[in-house]
């Protein structure tokens, strides 16, 4: 019999061993998938966001993010690429299920530098630098709206030379598997106005990294 | 003969299981030189694997309007440096800010570009493809039309043993022939084989050399991969900070990496714009002192170097021993496409 034939080619027999197996299969296995998962929800005033949806902001303004794509690992998954417009890319792996857990943010100098250019590392993402060798930890781009004017903004932060080394681990809480990131406070501390790009490491984009990782419980 | 040896010593140390020789073009150890730093287990040469990528050196179809290949600014015969323009230029006849450096001996480069931003070869070519004055296109882009070609997809096939070509593969296959652009046969290496002497104007030069030059461009690279300043002043227009955008550090500011000699009868214009069109006027420029613009690097201050036109003539001399035709002509390196 080959294992191409389809449920009503079996006899009985066949077919009943099969639905077994994948009962057993799915006792054995599903779980433990659903249980090995980290998700990761992005939330602006309690509401998940949405890219180039313009939303209130401050008091009077209002923002839309164009694009959020950052490095974050677990214990299980060391470096991992989240984008927000790519919902595959919400889940980490994580084996141990706890209230809290160590979560990672950014990569060491070494996986900076390794010169590893597949999976999180192919620079197709976008997230490589190629002019001063290195991978950009966050990319956050938008729009802000004053009752003025408008000011898009992009911001490419990283770097790992001292002092300015942009990786950090933190111990962040849980809720059913679930990290929630809320992002008005890192939002907030961008300086749209004034400085509305940045794209080289150095002081300033060390800041606003460590306003990134405080915004995670 | 004498380098067959260490070559095949390197390579079973590679695993790697066929013969190679300098003229089949592979990457080989001359005799006697530091250990590189490309690190070959990332990425084993083979022979498909060097004639792939030196294919698409040679094929414009890396760039955005398929008019622009890597070889537009890096041409075997001026030891893969840009001829013509101070800056090189690519796509829309853009003109960049610096001066395309010869590719050769690249295996024991610690890092790339003027700037040392550059950490590894395998990602080097990034920034070439994307550069808006250079290539000007997208590795989304050119992974598109390189898996729609039928040749290429069966030449990464059978190197990478892969159905889909990703960027690792190009960026692979490129540095597999540009790592293996080895230079080490010209007068002066042979001379130091002990194949041939030198005439007492290149023994002259190269007595001069050693004095005054050879702590920066330190033998048998020709360079000691260090950030310097040689006094030849920021440039008028272009505003390259040079290592200092990439380290962020006010003591790097207008340092550049000391660039290798070999070849360097061919491969100009000189310096990091490209400023300079003849060699005699990089080596007037060192013989007098007093023209130095700041900065300078402490070994040359210390040096306060002063040379008549004689001692001038020995080390222009000295520097076209370092002319090596066999690799400039070598016909392994030139045009290649796939059939
Ligand atoms: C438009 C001209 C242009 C094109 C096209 C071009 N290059 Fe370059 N290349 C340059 C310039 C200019 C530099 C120096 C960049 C710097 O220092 O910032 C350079 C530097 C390099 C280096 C580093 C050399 C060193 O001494 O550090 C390598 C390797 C290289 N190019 C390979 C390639 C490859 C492979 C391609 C094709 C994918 C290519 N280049 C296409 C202009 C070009
Ligand atoms: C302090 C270190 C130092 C010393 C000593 C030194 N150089 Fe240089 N040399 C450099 C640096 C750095 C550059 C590149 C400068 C730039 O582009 O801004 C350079 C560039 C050159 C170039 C241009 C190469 C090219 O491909 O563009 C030549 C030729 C050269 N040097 C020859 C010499 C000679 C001959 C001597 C001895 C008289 C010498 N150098 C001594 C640091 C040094």
């Amino acid at each position: 019999m080959s294992m191409s034939a389809l449920p009503w080619e079996l006899n009985t027999f066949e077919a009943m061993k099969r639905v077994t197996h994948f009962l057993f299969g799915l006792v054995l296995i599903a779980p433990w998938e659903i249980w090995a998962q980290l998700n990761l929800r992005v939330l602006y005033r309690l509401a998940p966001i949405t890219l180039g949806k313009r939303l209130p902001f401050n008091s009077n303004d209002s923002i839309q993010l164009d694009q959020l794509k950052f490095y974050i690992g677990t214990k299980d998954e060391k470096v991992h690429f989240f984008d927000l417009e790519d919902s595959l890319t919400h889940t980490l792996i994580l084996h141990q299920p706890e209230d809290s857990t160590l979560l990672y943010f950014g990569m060491d100098s070494l996986a900076n530098t390794q010169g590893r250019l597949d999976g999180p590392f192919d620079p197709l993402l976008g997230m490589y630098w190629a002019w001063n060798t290195g991978y950009i930890q966050i990319k956050i781009s938008g729009v802000l709206w004053t009752s003025i004017q408008s000011f898009p903004f992009e911001y490419h932060l990283g770097g790992y030379r001292h002092p300015y080394i942009t990786h950090y681990q933190k111990m962040v809480s849980l809720h059913n598997r679930t990290v929630h990131l809320s992002l008005e406070g890192f939002l907030s501390a961008l300086p749209i106005q004034d400085q509305p790009k940045i794209m080289m490491p150095g002081p300033r984009a060390w800041t606003l990294y460590q306003h990134f990782v405080s915004s995670f419980p | 003969m004498k380098y067959l040896i260490p070559l095949w010593l390197l390579l079973s140390a590679l695993l790697v299981s066929w013969e190679v020789s300098p003229e089949d073009g592979l990457f080989y150890q001359p005799d006697g030189w530091p250990k590189p730093s490309y690190n070959f287990e990332t990425n084993p040469i083979s022979h498909e694997g060097f004639l792939l990528g030196k294919a698409l050196f040679y094929d414009p179809l890396l760039s955005k309007d398929s008019t622009v290949s890597c070889a537009s600014c890096h041409l075997q015969y001026t030891a893969f440096a840009h001829v013509d323009h101070p800056t090189s230029h690519g796509v829309d006849s853009r003109v960049g800010k610096r001066n395309a450096p010869g590719l050769m001996n690249l295996a024991w480069y610690p890092y790339f570009h003027w700037d040392g931003g550059v950490l590894g070869l395998n990602g080097q070519a990034i920034n070439p493809i994307t550069h808006p004055d250079e290539m000007g296109s997208t590795l989304e882009d050119v992974l598109k039309k390189l898996n729609r070609n039928p040749t290429y997809r069966k030449a990464f096939q059978n190197v990478f043993k892969t159905d889909e070509i990703k960027t690792q593969h190009i960026l692979k296959a490129l540095a597999q022939f540009t790592v293996s652009l080895v230079s080490a046969n010209s007068k002066y290496d042979q001379m130091k084989r002990k194949e041939l002497a030198f005439s007492d104007q290149e023994q002259r030069g190269y007595t001069l050399f050693l004095r005054h030059c050879n702590q920066c461009h330190t033998e048998p690279l020709f360079t000691n991969f260090k950030f310097k300043s040689n006094g030849i002043g920021p440039h008028p227009t272009l505003k390259d900070e040079g290592r200092s955008a990439i380290t962020g550090k006010e003591k790097d500011a207008l340092t550049f990496r000391v660039p290798t000699l070999r070849n360097v009868e061919h491969s100009f214009p000189y310096m990091h714009d490209g400023r300079y069109g003849k060699l005699k006027e990089v080596i007037h420029h060192y013989a007098t002192a007093s023209m130095w613009k700041l900065p300078v690097s402490s070994e040359l201050k210390k040096k306060n170097i002063s040379l008549n036109s004689d001692e001038e003539k020995a080390l222009l001399s000295f520097l076209k021993t370092l002319t090596d035709k066999a690799f400039l002509l070598n016909s392994t390196f030139g045009y290649f496409s796939l059939k």
